[in-house]
């Protein structure tokens, strides 16, 4: 019973991000899409490890190689508008 | 339509229903139970952590949230009951006000603001930059368990092939991608 009200206590009132973690949340959410993405492509739970490994790392990277790209852009129409 | 055929329609109905209640559930029924547990424990993560960040109130709302509920109605057997729960908490701060419904955000602005003062004081709202973590993580986690019903319907009715076996190379016999499992008897 105190487990289920705490539990019920942290879902009705929100945690508090601790500062500057806010990027930091992608990571975990990548590995969940990396692992479910990979669930739908795998034909033993063996395969898992190493194909969710590379799909979560292809997502961290493509997502980082955006960010710099757009980043490039922004530094670019500041310089020359 | 023969036995056969109308049985592995009621498997793949029956692991659709349970991966909708409780994701992963449809692959341990069909004997997947590796799989299962990746999925289970990806999808869990994802809505609850979520949850966390954005409360159960704002985030967990079909009148203020409505296409944030449609995404999370995914994972059903976890929006369900937290609807429940988020309903009543609501029902305590329009309780408290005198209000019977939430009011609507463009044409009752005093009475919203008012309803959103009483939920921040009695702590059930979260604000930029928690609500913006939760939107992502509730709606993802919503989306990623339509891919697991979809994944779990796709075995059932394939006797155990993935979702998108089409597109994977061919299993080398004895290899690490062995044969498509039957259903009971998989990873």
């Amino acid at each position: 019973m105190p487990l289920l009200l705490a539990l019920g206590w942290l879902f009705l009132n929100p945690v508090k991000l601790p500062p500057g973690t806010r990027l930091w949340m992608l990571l975990p959410l990548a590995a969940c899409v990396a692992a479910v993405y990979r669930v739908t492509r795998a034909r033993d739970v063996r395969q898992m490890p190493r194909a969710t490994l590379v799909t979560f790392l292809n997502i961290v990277v493509g997502m980082a190689l955006i960010a710099v790209a757009f980043y490039l852009v922004h530094i670019g129409v500041k310089r020359f508008l | 339509m023969g036995v056969q055929e109308l049985n592995s329609t009621a498997r793949a109905i029956q692991a659709g229903v349970l991966s909708w209640i409780l994701p992963g559930a449809g692959h341990f029924l069909l004997g997947h139970r590796g799989l299962g547990l990746v999925c289970f424990v990806a999808v869990t993560f994802c809505f609850w952590t979520g949850l966390a960040f954005g409360g159960m109130v704002p985030s967990v709302n079909p009148v203020t949230s409505r296409w944030l509920f449609l995404a999370e109605l995914g994972a059903g057997g976890y929006t369900l009951p937290s609807l429940v729960i988020s309903r009543s908490a609501e029902k305590r701060v329009l309780t408290g006000l005198g209000f019977g419904r939430v009011p609507d955000q463009q044409t009752e602005r005093d009475q919203y603001n008012a309803y959103l003062r009483a939920a921040t004081r009695m702590g059930y709202m979260s604000y930029y930059p928690e609500s913006d973590v939760a939107q992502i993580y509730l709606a993802t986690a919503g989306l990623l368990n339509l891919l697991v019903i979809l994944d779990a319907v796709a075995r059932a009715q394939t006797g155990g092939l993935p979702t998108f076996h089409r597109e994977l190379p061919p299993v080398r016999q004895g290899g690490p991608g062995r044969p498509a499992a039957e259903p009971g008897k998989g990873s």
